[in-house]
């Protein structure tokens, strides 16, 4: 499984068409995701095949900075941003949170045998089999996420 | 927490729950689901269970974590379990995660049903 974490600050050369910032509380995830997905649909940025798909990269960037990059303190926020990039026509999501970020080590190896039975750790591998590309900045504490758009368009 | 959104039918000691929510995505519903599935297995000892997922159509690697404990559990009552009735994206999750290798994964709970009738623990 790859896993990219980067020290450096996420891209900045990208037409964002949605940004929030809340709280680090379960309660706002669900219209935080209908918001995200309303915006996405509306520039039919995936096809209805996908929106599983898109729904549990959601949750899991989402829950994680929740929950593991801002430990679930409801004082510290996270910032969510959508948005495209003309040149690689990919739309992108970001998530940061205010925790420090992680390492590699902190994260089971899903493809390990030995994980097999573990109760977690899996959210990354799911991600990555359904992004173009998933890749860590600010240390861990910003997800950035991409996939081409072209792909729906062509019904791919 | 909320009620859980699962349908519970019993016949002897196999016991067919029915998942009654399409997203399995926030912690509440993943809670309650988890906590329904278990009650009945320490209820059961040496159970047959069947997971009816007609129904599922989102989940998160969250649930699919419960859904391991659930499994470690029933093996440790010396129970059973299926998993039957998944659509293909959520069957396709469990073949990422390499879980179908560990899960007993059916087409139908009626043919589990049958398989567990006519071969008692």
């Amino acid at each position: 499984m790859s896993l990219i974490i980067k020290q450096e600050a996420a891209p900045t050369d990208i037409d964002w068409v949605l940004e929030r910032r809340l709280p680090s509380q379960m309660e706002f995830k669900e219209e935080l995701v209908e918001a995200i997905t309303a915006c996405m649909e509306e520039r039919q940025w995936f096809c209805e095949d996908d929106r599983h798909w898109l729904l549990l990269c959601l949750d899991e960037a989402i829950v994680n900075a929740m929950i593991h990059g801002n430990e679930g303190d409801p004082r510290l926020c996270i910032d969510v941003r959508v948005g495209s990039k003309e040149d690689t026509k990919q739309w992108i999501i970001m998530v940061s949170d205010e925790g420090e970020g992680f390492s590699p080590e902190d994260v089971p190896d899903a493809n390990d045998p030995d994980s097999l039975l573990l109760e977690h750790g899996r959210g990354i591998l799911l991600m990555n089999e359904w992004l173009d590309e998933l890749v860590y900045y600010d240390n861990g504490s910003t997800i950035y996420m991409a996939r081409s758009y072209v792909k729906q368009e062509q019904g791919s | 927490m909320p009620d859980a959104p699962v349908l519970v039918q019993v016949y002897q000691n196999i016991v067919l729950i029915k998942i009654d929510k399409d997203r399995l995505l926030e912690m509440p519903v993943i809670n309650a689901v988890s906590d329904a599935i278990n009650k009945q297995i320490e209820m059961h000892p040496k159970i047959s269970l069947v997971l009816d997922f007609a129904s599922v159509t989102n989940m998160s690697s969250a649930m699919i974590g419960k859904f391991i404990a659930i499994h470690k559990l029933v093996k440790k009552y010396k129970g059973r379990m299926a998993i039957a009735n998944l659509k293909p994206p959520i069957f396709e999750l469990f073949k990422m995660t390499k879980l179908h290798k560990v899960f007993d994964i059916r087409d139908s709970a009626e043919e589990v049903i049958n398989y567990y009738k006519r071969k008692p623990l």
